[in-house]
């Protein structure tokens, strides 16, 4: 193995270099593709709900059409209208997007891929669901300064009832996941995963001790109104339907992206998508175990090349059930009116999920 | 000096300034925002990584947005008529540059700059968690009777004159 | 852990949230006799706290937590000063357009608040029960809000409050940076090695900031005659006296049990600070018109009055103090109480509404007189001991400080200067001419009842000061003076 002798030389730091930025580079190339893919598996799924044909045309089964789509959003004329504000109105698409891929940093999309010390994940931070919960919160302010910058009603309503939006729901999302780490022990999302497959820390020791595992040990089983509530609080950060108060076409025009054209509105979008990725990912590593399955071994962390790919297949196949979810969800259900959608956070959800937090904690009192 | 410091420091404290400073109030709130984040950005440097994303969440994400939002909805972001300054502002200056100089003069005379520098303790936040519980539980649940006053004040002062009493 | 040390706090918190409760499946027309279920939960933790003893310091969290003589007797201080304030938030509560329950109920915050000052002995301790107690007023004093005048106090209370607060957090943080505890007993141990550090200093001294802004000592004073004048009344009251002694008890805690190396070089200051108090304090009031205003200026100089002690440095001092707030305490609330039931339906609370007061409801103008009478300090009546005390204890320092003399002369002056404007009220009361309003002011019998109370504790401890000072005398034992 000549080839990988350099690597063998070269210092820690400059493994971890090399390492992280080959990782970023993976996931960015992976999460960009299922974005685009995202908006066609959406326009398909939606023609086949209402009985359309959907876009077919370019390419076998219309698999070229989020290419496109690219070429067009990039080619049209990047219109600035006179009325705007200038800085903030470049700022706000750019601002939607990067809160997005910064949360891909803390996930943890596969065990590793041969060599043990490489886990696939960007940063596994030890408090990485505050950063997860810290960076989500800053993608409202894309939005706000997109309905401010554009200095017309329709885009200002949208800004508005955005931010008010994603603050009630992040409390409610912040509050349903503390069970599933008063269970797990640890704000370290591969701890996560590692409770989830039964390899639970040793209290004194601290090392991993392999308990009994299977289905039943995914936290969705053990926290399912935890799960619920993390999952219309989703649709709702990410502004999907039945949510999407900040967009709704019918009243607001399209709401904060009215005044946008060209690739800044397409950012958005794809701020939206990629935002809408996460939020599967993140509910696939809290609540459904993550890259493991209780089957064929398959929960331990890899100790070849295949097996390592395979585990990051079964992330990327559980997250993709999710994004169906998402889009099926979208065109099914009516949008909701404000003051219901405001009712449900804060007089159902953050009650339930603060009840939620008290039975978790008698119950690990009653055991302990 | 660590450049990585002077230019968090730098961040921080121009964002403060421009947020006193500016005219129009989204402008300022937004500077605000550029201080918080400089100082959470302070704290990670420091490897406290608990406190720098509480910060994030708590104020990048929550506070400021909230300064943001009341601010787009009363119709502060017009500027006002009046002037920034207020007519003393050399005595405040000469306070704070008074103010500024003794501290100065006080650190550069005591000797805290030839401490050894211990290396910074690196908690988690299982030991973070217990501390707050154990030995700090009291000031912990002051400052929670404390956030319930705050917030029965929020509501009884926002609430709707002509709704009478519920 | 000792949990049972703070029952007390406990106790009230737990009855405030009881009041939050009730309010919910309590009719309207009722609510406002909550408050005298508040007033009654609050005198019977007083009666309790009566129980406990603290012969010998006790500690809980982790030495957060004091329980001393000290602590017990401004415990027992602000329980009953709350009582009084619950039974004048009664009569108020028709002044007030919403949520009367939570006034009640912000009341025993803030009152938990200053218990838990009281038994601070750690600097994170103090903030947090400040600033408790600090957000908790700023809600109390804007509850009116249709009311430009009180609005004008929360902004001006909250504005002013948040940079005391910021001074007072910035001080702890030198403090601990230099100290590397925050506890007042590792203080000891670890001030004398930082004494020299002129960085330790800076971050007391910006903790007296903070402080001084509590008791609004001069030249921190400046919110206090337009906070007291646009808050509610029993909202003034609480504010003259339990914010106030709050700020004392952990001036007290901080000068004499923190750091007493120290603070034994701060004499001067500390001196200087008192007699332009008092000054400020007592000329400023004399052109005042409004009933609250003036009040406020003169909490001004009462506080300029207490420094006396601090300054003085010595038990004498520190326990006439103690006297002088058990003093202040009867004597302002009554003043509060009848200006309260007095200024209903006045707007600007002028002085000249208390004209032919005498003819109206002649105990709510002896009340208002005799606590006049006290606040100037015209013997036999409580204020005028309390004077006396801590100008005995000026007089003890004056041997080895003769700047004291000084003091004494200008503590003097700001008396004489005093007693033209207290009584000025009383002339007002007695004596003006032309009063418009001459109907008969109906008194109910529990504003009655506080009124009694009131008048007969200032000439209990006016004529028979002795108890009140051998208690006070044993709670500062709990300094090391």
């Amino acid at each position: 193995m000549n080839r990988m002798e350099w690597l063998a030389n070269l210092t820690p730091t400059q493994q971890f270099v090399l390492f992280s930025v080959v990782k970023i580079i993976f996931a960015v190339a992976i999460l960009m593709p299922i974005i685009a893919y995202a908006v066609l598996v959406e326009r398909r799924l939606c023609a086949f709900i209402q009985d359309r044909v959907g876009p077919n045309r370019v390419g076998p089964f219309g698999l070229l059409q989020p290419l496109a789509d690219g070429a067009k959003a990039i080619l049209k004329e990047d219109f600035t209208p006179e009325h705007v504000r200038k800085v903030y109105y470049w700022l706000a698409p750019a601002l939607c997007m990067i809160p997005a891929l910064l949360t891909l940093a803390v996930i943890p999309f596969g065990s590793n891929l041969g060599n043990s010390n490489n886990r696939m994940v960007i940063a596994d931070l030890n408090v990485g669901i505050l950063y997860t919960f810290g960076i989500v919160s800053l993608g409202v302010y894309g939005i706000v300064l997109a309905g401010y910058a554009a200095n017309s009603k329709y885009s200002f309503l949208g800004g508005i009832r955005s931010s008010a939006q994603m603050i009630s729901y992040e409390i409610a999302m912040g509050m349903s996941v503390i069970p599933v780490f008063m269970l797990v022990g640890s704000l370290n999302l591969s701890a996560v995963i590692d409770y989830q497959a039964g390899r639970i820390p040793d209290p004194e020791t601290g090392r991993l001790i392999q308990h009994s595992s299977g289905l039943l040990s995914w936290l969705v089983f053990k926290q399912p109104l935890a799960f619920l509530i993390f999952l219309v609080a989703a649709f709702a950060e990410t502004n999907r339907l039945p949510f999407d108060l900040p967009e709704s076409e019918q009243e607001l025009v399209g709401g904060y992206n009215t005044e946008y054209s060209s690739m800044k509105f397409a950012l958005f979008f794809m701020g939206e998508y990629a935002n809408v990725i996460l939020s599967s990912a993140m509910m696939v590593t809290l609540f459904f175990g993550g890259w493991t399955l209780p089957v064929f071994g398959l929960e331990q962390p890899a100790d070849s090349l295949g097996k390592g790919l395979l585990h990051i297949g079964i992330f990327l196949g559980k997250m993709a059930a999710f994004l169906i979810l998402f889009i099926w969800v979208r065109w099914m259900l009516p949008r909701f009116r404000y003051d219901q959608l405001m009712d449900l956070g804060w007089r159902r959800f953050i009650p339930l999920a603060l009840a939620n937090i008290v039975v978790t904690a008698i119950l690990l009192w009653v055991r302990a | 000096m660590d450049p990585v410091f002077a230019f968090l420091a730098l961040l921080t404290t121009a964002g403060a300034v421009a947020a006193v400073s500016l005219r129009n109030l989204v402008h300022c709130a937004l500077c605000l925002v550029v201080a918080f984040a400089g100082l959470a950005a302070l704290y990670l440097q420091l490897n406290a990584q608990f406190i720098g994303f509480a910060q994030i969440l708590v104020y990048v994400g929550a506070v400021a947005i909230l300064i943001v939002f009341a601010i787009l909805l009363t119709r502060g972001s017009e500027p006002g008529n009046q002037p920034i300054l207020s007519s003393s502002w050399q005595a405040g200056l000469g306070v704070a540059v008074l103010v500024l100089g003794a501290l100065g003069v006080a650190v550069a005379s005591s000797f805290v700059r030839y401490y050894p520098v211990s290396p910074a303790p690196q908690p988690t936040v299982r030991e973070l968690g217990e501390q707050l519980m154990t030995n700090y539980v009291l000031p912990l649940e002051v400052i929670g009777l404390l956030l319930t006053a705050a917030m029965i004040g929020a509501v009884i002062i926002a609430m709707h004159e002509k709704q009478g009493p519920r | 852990m000792n949990l049972s040390l703070s029952i007390l706090e406990f106790a009230v918190i737990g009855a405030g949230l009881a009041i939050l409760l009730a309010d919910l499946w309590t009719p309207v027309p009722q609510k406002r006799n909550l408050g005298y279920a508040a007033a009654a939960a609050v005198g019977l933790i007083f009666l309790a706290s009566m129980l406990m003893q603290a012969a010998a310091p006790a500690y809980a969290f982790e030495k957060m937590y004091v329980l001393d003589g000290l602590a017990l007797f401004f415990k027992r201080f602000f329980l009953f000063a709350a009582v009084i304030v619950l039974v004048m938030s009664v009569e108020f509560a028709d002044r007030i357009e919403a949520g009367i329950a939570e006034y009640y109920a912000l009341i025993m915050f803030a009152l938990a608040g200053m218990m838990f000052a009281a038994s601070a002995n750690d600097f994170i301790l103090v903030f947090v029960s400040l600033e408790l107690i600090t957000v908790t007023f700023y809600v109390l004093t804007s509850f009116q809000r249709g009311r430009l005048h009180s609005l004008e106090a929360g902004v001006k209370y909250l504005i002013l409050g948040a940079l005391a607060s910021a001074f007072l957090v910035y001080g702890i943080a030198l403090v601990f940076g230099v100290a590397n505890t925050t506890n007042f007993g590792e203080l000891m141990g670890s001030a004398r090695v930082a004494s020299a550090r002129p960085v330790f200093l800076l971050g007391l001294l910006l903790v007296l900031v903070g402080l001084g802004f509590k008791i609004a000592a001069f030249p921190f004073q400046i919110w206090a005659p337009d906070v007291y004048q646009g808050s509610p009344a029993p909202t003034t009251a609480f504010l003259a006296v339990g914010s106030k002694a709050a700020g004392f008890i952990l001036l007290l805690r901080v000068l004499f049990s923190a750091v007493p190396e120290i603070t034994v070089n701060w004499t001067k200051l500390l001196m200087v600070i008192a007699g332009m108090t008092i000054l400020y304090g007592n000329l400023c009031a004399i052109p005042q018109r409004n009933l609250k205003r003036l009040l406020g200026y003169s909490s001004i100089a009462h506080a300029g009055y207490m420094l006396l002690g601090v300054a003085a440095m010595n038990s004498a001092g520190s326990s006439a103090i103690l006297y002088y707030l058990g003093a202040y305490l009867f004597t302002v609330l009554a003043a509060f109480t009848v200006i309260c039931v007095v200024m209903r339906g006045v707007e600007g609370d002028d002085i000249s509404a208390v004209a032919g007061l005498h003819q109206r409801s002649p105990l709510l103008a002896a009340s208002l007189s005799l606590a006049m009478v006290s606040l100037a300090g015209i013997p036999p009546l409580a204020g005028f001991f309390g004077k006396f005390l801590l100008l005995k204890a000026v007089v003890e320092k004056g041997a080895t400080q003769p700047g004291c003399y000084w003091l004494i002369a200008v503590a003097i002056l700001g008396v004489v200067i005093s007693l033209y404007y207290y009584l000025g009220v009383v002339r007002a009361i007695y004596w003006s001419k032309g009063s418009a309003e001459l109907s008969d002011i109906k008194v109910s019998w529990p504003i009655q009842v506080s009124l009694y109370a009131c008048i007969a504790a200032m000439f209990y401890l006016g004529l028979f000061p002795d108890r009140l000072v051998n208690i006070a005398m044993e709670a500062v034992k709990a300094l090391k003076l």
